[in-house]
């Protein structure tokens, strides 16, 4: 067995120097993304996002406010004739709205169930249903308009699962919430990678393409996603 | 690191005598240097970029026992395990004695380079674990019985009737050669697989020192099933997948996809960070990294020091003329292209390698293709010489002209390869940034003859000659 000390010193000897006491990563005063958006504006970024989600055969349906969302919410779990749907457990406007909006629906609606993600059930339950759910809605802590990404943070309510094992995820994401690039993300990963422990970038369905390089949707996870795209107030 | 009992040359006779094989490296290498070239462009100067992809990682592995203790201090912080391996045996013995004291029945693995360097699979089998290989691409030649031929589309040399084969006999029942089909079919497999497993291996594609995180790079998704799951998740870790903060990552995440398969990002990017908190109620119970030295030492401090910095995007073996006919196989060891020719003897030594070096006709398309700039094709140039300092070169160097020779003669090098030939002459007859590979071949072609590839007139000849040269 080789403990940590004698691996780490085994490479400080072939460096051929002392290990040192601290380590400044270089910083630069410059990125090389510098310029390339400088005519954008926010709604340019919006613009982008929905270009490069829509290539990847990711659907956006707008909404004007987070009030609304439950209009858009009806024509999603219809239009994938849904039947059960899992949502985050979540007490922030957002995760209020998402559940209330399938709430409603299914009072209407007797065919369609919704299960909020840890209300009950214990683990093993709550992953069996999931993984018979035919929709997760979800919302995003970003979107990155270079790539049409979505970044979710999961922890406790706001389960892994709900985003991976459903045919098709609804996303709300609002507007004001879209960055130029992962630069901005990234930059606030030391704080929330300390707070979360997995964070999600979902940029389009799940592709595979092993099989004579034919490209092929939702043979790992889900096959559908959409973005709720929530005006600016 | 082994993967075949064949010599080299019959390896590459293989590969030749397969149409089906050298058809599919022709379209995916075409495919993959298109979409490159595609999703480079927007970024503006891509040489800004990979310049900045560089300094990152030079100065992470100029550092590396530095960041690796950083790394284990903040997985311990969030509540993971480390277990720092110096062979392959002592990896894979840590893995193997965990199962056993959970009692775990079903693995499922995403997909990591380094389980295939130390034969994790094998090992675990052994101990009559059903393991799982969840990346379509690896569960299919894990079916075939096979290794990986390319880093980043393993299965590519298998072709859709082959793959309804396996997967019939997976099903107990014939099934149509349609990729429809067959994807359906996987899906519902691994679906099983995934929520019976106990234990779940990823592989690492970055850490990140200032959180002890882990960053996964998937477009199937795979390596979030195998993460969120399983009650235990071991991350396999070659000691240099490292960088100091997310915000180093910037460059890195930005020019890895594109380099791969020409999207400008992966599906998914998962960023892990320790086992599931108090309240989450998925994700694993325990982490364990398990960080690998395996013969990386040797290049600490050496002048093979940049091979560290690979990120394993497979652009080298895109982009390579010597790969496209003779696919991964033929390199024999688990890493296949330019990155293996270099890493392969670099880890392990010439004794079972020697003719690695020589897979290569030193274009400089790899170096120039490479996001983080390690010039390969110069690290093949002194790999060569070492071999003669070492007084090796006589027969490895004989018995490489004649794998070279035989495949620069065969007409199928131009009637397949003569774009790919052409666009890497065309990079080395004047462009900047190769300089030094020419320069370099130069020198050492001075001594040797070296077979020229793509004069047209060598087609035209050999085309009208063809019958009679072919059966030689
Ligand atoms: S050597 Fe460079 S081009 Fe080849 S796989 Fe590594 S990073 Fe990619």
């Amino acid at each position: 067995m080789t403990t940590k000390e004698e691996f780490i010193s085994s490479i400080t000897k072939r460096i051929g120097r002392q290990k040192p006491e601290k380590v400044n990563p270089p910083d630069f005063s410059d990125h090389p993304a510098d310029g390339l958006y400088d005519s954008f504006s926010q709604k340019d970024f919006v613009d982008q996002f929905i270009r490069e989600l829509e290539a990847l055969s990711g659907k956006v349906i707008h909404v004007e406010t987070i009030g609304k969302l439950g209009t858009a919410i009806e024509s999603f779990l219809e239009e994938n004739k849904v039947e059960n749907v899992v949502v985050w457990n979540d007490d922030t406007e957002s995760g209020q709205a998402i559940r209330t909006a399938c709430e409603e629906y299914s009072k209407i609606n007797d065919n369609t169930h919704v299960i909020a993600w840890n209300d009950d059930g214990n683990r093993e339950e709550l992953l069996f249903i999931t993984e018979r759910s035919d929709a997760g809605i979800v919302y995003a802590e970003y979107g990155i308009s270079e790539t049409g990404t979505v970044v979710l943070y999961n922890i406790a309510g706001k389960g892994r699962a709900v985003s991976l094992l459903p045919d098709n995820i609804g996303i709300v994401l609002h507007e004001k919430d879209v960055v130029p690039r992962i630069t901005h993300v990234l930059e606030r990963m030391n704080e929330s990678a300390i707070d979360h422990s997995c964070i999600n970038f979902i940029s389009g369905p799940s592709r595979s393409a092993d099989i004579e390089m034919s490209l092929s949707i939702g043979v790992h996870g889900p096959g559908g996603i959409t973005v709720f795209l929530v005006k600016n107030e | 690191m082994k993967t075949s009992n064949l010599p080299f040359h019959e390896r590459v006779d293989v590969a030749f005598k397969d149409d089906f094989l050298q058809e599919s490296l022709k379209k995916a290498q075409e495919k993959f240097i298109t979409g490159k070239a595609n999703t480079y462009k927007p970024l503006g100067d891509p040489e800004v970029w990979r310049k900045r992809a560089e300094e990152v990682r030079r100065h992470t592995i100029d550092n590396l026992d530095y960041y690796l203790d950083m790394l284990a201090t903040n997985i311990e912080k969030r509540g993971g395990k480390v277990y720092f391996a110096k062979t392959a045996d002592e990896a894979s013995r840590y893995v193997t004695d965990l199962a056993q004291s959970k009692e775990v029945k079903t693995v499922v693995k995403s997909k990591s380079m380094i389980s295939e360097e130390i034969h994790l699979n094998h090992a675990l089998e052994k101990l009559g674990v059903d393991v799982i290989e969840t990346d379509l691409g690896e569960y299919i030649i894990q079916l075939a019985g096979e290794t990986p031929s390319h880093i980043i589309v393993p299965a590519i040399h298998k072709n859709k009737k082959q793959i309804a084969e396996l997967l019939s006999k997976v099903a107990g029942r014939e099934l149509p050669d349609d990729p429809p089909g067959l994807y359906q079919f996987a899906r519902k497999v691994l679906r099983e697989k995934f929520l019976q497993a106990d234990l779940g291996i990823s592989g690492c594609n970055f850490a990140v020192a200032e959180t002890g995180s882990l960053l996964l790079v998937t477009n199937e998704g795979n390596g979030r099933f195998t993460t969120t799951f399983p009650e235990t998740h071991v991350v396999m870790m070659g000691m240099e997948r490292i960088v100091p903060r997310w915000k180093d990552l910037d460059t890195l995440i930005t020019l890895l996809p594109r380099a791969a398969t020409g999207q400008k990002i992966t599906t998914y990017l998962t960023a892990i960070s320790g086992p599931r908190r108090d309240g989450d109620v998925d994700g694993p119970e325990e982490l364990h990294f398990v960080i690998v030295d395996n013969g990386r030492l040797n290049a600490v401090g050496s002048k093979f020091q940049e091979i560290l910095h690979c990120i394993r995007c497979g652009a080298c073996l895109n982009i390579c003329p010597v790969y496209r006919h003779i696919g991964g196989h033929a390199y024999g060891s688990v890493y296949s292209g330019p990155i293996g020719a270099v890493l392969t003897p670099v880890l392990r030594g010439f004794d079972e390698w020697a003719e690695l070096p020589y897979a290569s006709s030193l274009c400089g398309a790899c170096t120039d293709a490479c996001p983080v700039r390690i010039p390969l094709h110069e690290m093949l140039v002194d790999l060569r010489n070492d071999q003669i300092l070492e007084k090796r070169s006589p027969t490895t160097e004989r018995i490489a002209f004649k794998m070279f020779g035989k495949m620069t003669a065969t007409p199928r090098f131009y009637a397949t390869g003569l774009k790919a030939g052409k666009t890497v002459l065309n990079l080395f007859a004047g462009r900047e940034g190769v300089e030094s590979g020419p320069g370099k071949l130069k020198n050492w072609t001075k001594e040797r003859t070296f077979p020229s590839p793509a004069p047209q007139s060598f087609r035209d000849w050999w085309k009208s000659g063809k019958k009679n040269n072919e059966k030689k």
